[in-house]
């Protein structure tokens, strides 16, 4: 069924990514913005961060996210900046909030009722 | 003339089906075979289904662009192959081959099973009941016969992304995956009516092992196409459409391993029956998240909001009725007496994690839904939430998993259980030296999730190892375990090295221009304009040397279709077993002198669809062994 | 048990509905009740265009357009109509001066002012994610956000807020 969903990337599919003009020359820093670019969802495509997709919206928050790398700003920051400015949507790893808390809880109390279940003496 | 005649045929299959359903609602459960002979109706529904099928797949090979669905989804240059496959590549279609796979397994066990009379027709009453409530979902909201006036000339054109060989074949085994489970639901429930009892469970098993082997092809197919058609390498996106076909398949695994234990202990019965039936229920509520557009992900389809309402009803039906039914059936959460440090314990630690990491990613899939409609905020979950919360579950995970074929029934003790696999802890010891040593400049995890890769290989080799030892013959489902385990351990390493240890190598690439990665030279000898049966092509040649030793001309393409409104990438690939060299062209700059190239090295890729390969082999094992026993 | 499951499973359908009635793809900004981003940007005609000059006007409504972008030529009607109440900023992304003033020649100017957006850098600082995007900001505060074409039916919405803040 998945195919159905790669519909979707094909708006996006004519190229994919980043270009070679945009990579920076530190490798480091590069490294952290690739970090930055897998945890940022690209508003307008269907499922893509924007480290690989090919909108523009994309491009220009991998620009920002470079740009303010090499002006010294730390992975925290540029996180907060862009979650700042779009909102929740765009975090692929949501806060830790009350309306978020299900979203953490409940793995873990399904792991411990499972466990229960299972392994409690009579 | 041929579209209406599928009509009929799909009103056929919608009236004997709804024999079942009144059957099923209305009519006394006992002695009623003599009109109500539901096998008859099985393969009925399956002829007319069939039949209808036949029809739509005409109409399409014909380009009939009277009917709606083809003239949207088909085309009349197409080539023949995909014209077929076109079918499937559209709501309408898809849903109908869905339903041809359900009366087909309806049929195949009102043929097949060894069950008594009764009870096969007490199952198929299930069964056709499903089969009455998609073929109405199909006849009110999704007709694929429906016509469009004045018909068009020519087609709009089928997605270019789903004119790939791969996509081609991979829907149907997905969907003799997912809807298998069908049948398993089927049997459970007729299963609860009668009491649960462990007979059952053998006429369970088969359908089990075959469903998962095609969900397994299914999704290895659906990963291996994104693979080599997205263009940039990847192969799991957690998208919610692939979540969707993983939670059944997880649910199934879970499944695989107790329905042994039920089967043989008499053990975690009534589990089991709950798990089938909650596997069925997940699959129903995969189709509904994909095809309502409740989430972002799949406006692929057209959001007809009947069409989710409709197929809410349907999954709410269905999964109150089997749920239902497991309540009223058994008395009470019959708790199972296990000590973690045994075989059965194991089992159970197996499916704790399993249905804990269905759980995560089914919270992870639709939490955006319910913190929408409860908190009205909008969030995304994506790949890091996945993988933050499933990367620690992994490593208890995979040690149970070494752990578990040693262990003893019954009870065992640790401190015996350690000194009778003393050889392999040593062999493990060692491997991870070597895997250290050979890698230590790579990523810690990445170095953890290799070797726990290697002895999970290791451990399943040394089992058939110590048949061999003793001159005994190694038992089939033995057999299928080893295979299996072996798959997940290639799978492991193939995931680590094609995702945290890839090499990339971006640029703008001058024609003549020569690129390093790994032991591989690849120069860049130009661009030709070719020519394809509905698209042109911009392919790339490349020159790949390994060591100075020329080893062949990889041609990555770009191909337009439509006149240039949609492109796809054709990635060209190099594998060997240590990796694929992978590369994509992009864009020409500077007068056609220079392109964009992504040249990429994956190492271990290979490995994934070689372990995937595995699991299936192991699966069939168990299939096999699974009817042999019956006899 | 049986209770709790009924329970849960009610909540679970209850829950799927409802969200069958919600777009996933609208985004709400976060910008909304908080005070606009501070930016200082060349203008179409070289002069400057800064955040004091917006938080000046009782209401004003910034449009983020470029030439390029055929759903701002569908908007721009409206937009037209709308310059006679309320004024109008635009921020100009990624647009090229010639190719800007032909279409402002073509199809007329509504703006007050048109900030040049040269790298995109505004847009991400105002939080849009694809163009056109309309807001409204009264006393320097962004009241409302639309995203994509202001059509004739939003006139109304916009007009309204617009008087609520006047």
């Amino acid at each position: 069924m998945k195919f159905l969903v790669l519909f979707s990337y094909l708006i996006f599919s004519d190229l994919k990514a980043i270009e070679p003009d945009e990579i920076l020359d530190d490798y480091n820093l590069e490294k952290i913005a690739r970090e930055i670019g897998k945890e940022l969802r690209c508003l307008v495509c269907q499922n893509e961060d924007i480290q690989n997709s090919n909108a523009d919206i994309a491009k220009d928050l991998r620009k920002v996210v470079r740009k303010k790398l090499t002006e010294g700003e730390t992975k925290e920051q540029i996180i907060d900046f862009v979650h700042s400015k779009y909102g929740d949507f765009v975090l692929f790893k949501p806060p830790v909030r009350f309306d978020t808390l299900g979203l953490w809880l409940l793995p873990i109390l399904f792991f411990f009722f499972l466990s229960l279940f299972f392994f409690r003496k009579r | 003339m041929i579209s209406e005649i599928g009509l009929i045929f799909l009103i056929l299959t919608f009236v004997i089906s709804s024999f079942s359903f009144f059957n099923l609602l209305f009519v006394s459960k006992k002695n009623n075979h003599t009109f109500f002979d539901e096998l008859k109706f099985s393969k009925l529904a399956f002829f007319f289904t069939i039949a209808s099928f036949i029809c739509l797949s005409y109409s399409f090979l014909v380009s009939d662009f009277s009917l709606n669905v083809i003239s949207k989804n088909s085309n009349s240059q197409l080539p023949l192959i995909y014209k077929l496959t076109g079918v499937w590549g559209n709501h309408e279609g898809s849903i109908l081959l869905w339903l041809l796979v359900m009366t087909f397994f309806g049929y195949l066990f009102s043929i097949n099973s060894s069950a008594s009379a009764d009870f096969k027709n007490n199952v198929l009453r299930i069964q056709n009941t499903l089969c009455f409530l998609i073929t109405s979902f199909i006849l009110f909201t999704s007709n694929p016969f429906e016509k469009t006036f004045p018909p068009p000339i020519e087609g709009a054109d089928l997605n270019p992304l789903l004119q790939d060989p791969g996509l081609a074949i991979h829907p149907p085994f997905l969907y003799l995956g997912y809807v298998g489970f069908s049948i398993i639901y089927s049997i459970s429930v007729a299963a609860l009516s009668e009491g649960v009892k462990n007979y059952f469970i053998a006429i369970l098993k088969p359908w089990v092992f075959i469903s998962w082997i095609f969900l397994t092809c299914g999704i290895g197919l659906g990963s291996w196409w994104a693979y080599y058609e997205l263009g940039w390498g990847g192969f799991w996106f957690w998208d919610p459409v692939e979540n969707a076909s993983l939670l059944p398949w997880l649910t199934a695994s879970a499944l695989l391993h107790t329905i042994v234990i039920a089967d043989k202990k008499n053990i975690l019965v009534n589990w089991t029956i709950l798990l089938s039936i909650v596997t069925f229920i997940l699959s129903l509520l995969g189709t509904f998240l994909v095809r309502s557009g409740v989430l972002v992900s799949v406006h692929a389809f057209a959001n007809d909001p009947t069409r989710g309402i409709y197929i809410l009803a349907l999954l709410a039906s269905i999964s109150f009725f089997g749920i239902f039914k497991y309540f009223n059936n058994t008395h009470r959460f019959n708790r199972p007496n296990i000590s973690l440090i045994s075989r059965e314990g194991m089992i159970s630690l197996n499916n704790i994690f399993m249905l804990s990491i269905t759980f995560t990613i089914l919270i992870g899939t639709i939490y955006p839904l319910f913190s929408s409609v409860l908190f009205n905020s909008k969030i995304s979950v994506g790949a890091p939430f996945f993988n933050s919360i499933l990367m620690p579950i992994m490593f208890p995970f995979v040690i149970g998993m070494i752990l578990g074929p040693y262990i003893k029934w019954g009870k065992d003790d640790l401190i015996l259980l350690l000194n009778r696999i003393k050889v392999l802890l040593i062999i493990f010891v060692l491997i991870s030296l070597v895997v250290w040593y050979l890698s230590y400049k790579d990523p810690v995890l990445s170095i953890i999730f290799i070797i726990l890769g290697c002895w999970i290989i290791l451990s399943s080799v040394y089992e058939i190892f110590q048949f061999v030892q003793l001159k005994k013959k190694i038992p089939k489902k033995i057999f299928a375990q080893v295979l299996a385990h072996i798959g997940i351990g290639l799978l492991i390493i193939g995931a680590t090295g094609s995702s945290i240890l890839k090499q990339e190598k971006i640029q703008f690439q001058e024609i003549g221009e020569s690129i390093k990665i790994k032991n591989f030279q690849i120069q860049f000898l130009g661009v030709t304009k070719i020519e394809g049966p509905n698209y042109i092509s911009q392919t790339g040649n490349f020159l790949i040397t390994e060591n100075s030793k020329k080893l062949k001309i990889l041609k990555p393409e770009k191909r337009f279709y439509n006149t240039g409104k949609q492109v796809t990438t054709e990635a060209a690939i190099h594998s060997t077993i240590f990796g694929d060299l992978y590369i994509a062209i992009g864009d020409a700059h500077e007068n056609k002198s220079q392109w964009t190239t992504r040249i990429w090295f994956n190492p271990f890729t290979i490995w994934i669809w070689i372990g995937v390969f595995f699991l299936a082999v192991g699966g069939s094992f168990s299939f096999i062994n699974s009817l042999s026993r019956k006899r | 048990m049986k209770y709790l499951f009924t329970l849960i499973f009610l909540l679970f359908t209850f829950i799927l509905y409802e969200g069958l009635k919600k777009d996933p793809r609208s985004i709400p900004s976060n910008l909304i009740s908080k005070e606009i981003p501070e930016f200082s940007i060349k203008t179409f005609s070289n002069s400057d265009l800064s955040d004091f000059e917006l938080k000046n006007d009782n209401v004003a409504i910034i449009n983020f357009f470029a030439s390029w972008c055929p759903p701002c030529r569908v908007e721009h009607k409206q937009l037209l109509k709308l310059s006679n109440d309320i004024p109008i900023y635009g921020i100009a992304k990624k647009n090229k001066k010639q190719d800007l003033s032909k279409w402002l020649n073509e199809l007329g100017n509504p703006y007050k002012k048109i900030g040049m957006d040269e790298t995109g850098l505004l847009s991400i600082e105002w939080g849009v994610y694809g163009i056109p995007e309309t807001f409204i900001v009264g006393d320097g505060v962004v009241k409302y956000r639309h995203v994509g074409p202001v059509m004739r039916r939003d006139l109304e919405t916009i007009k309204n807020i617009a008087k609520d803040l006047q």
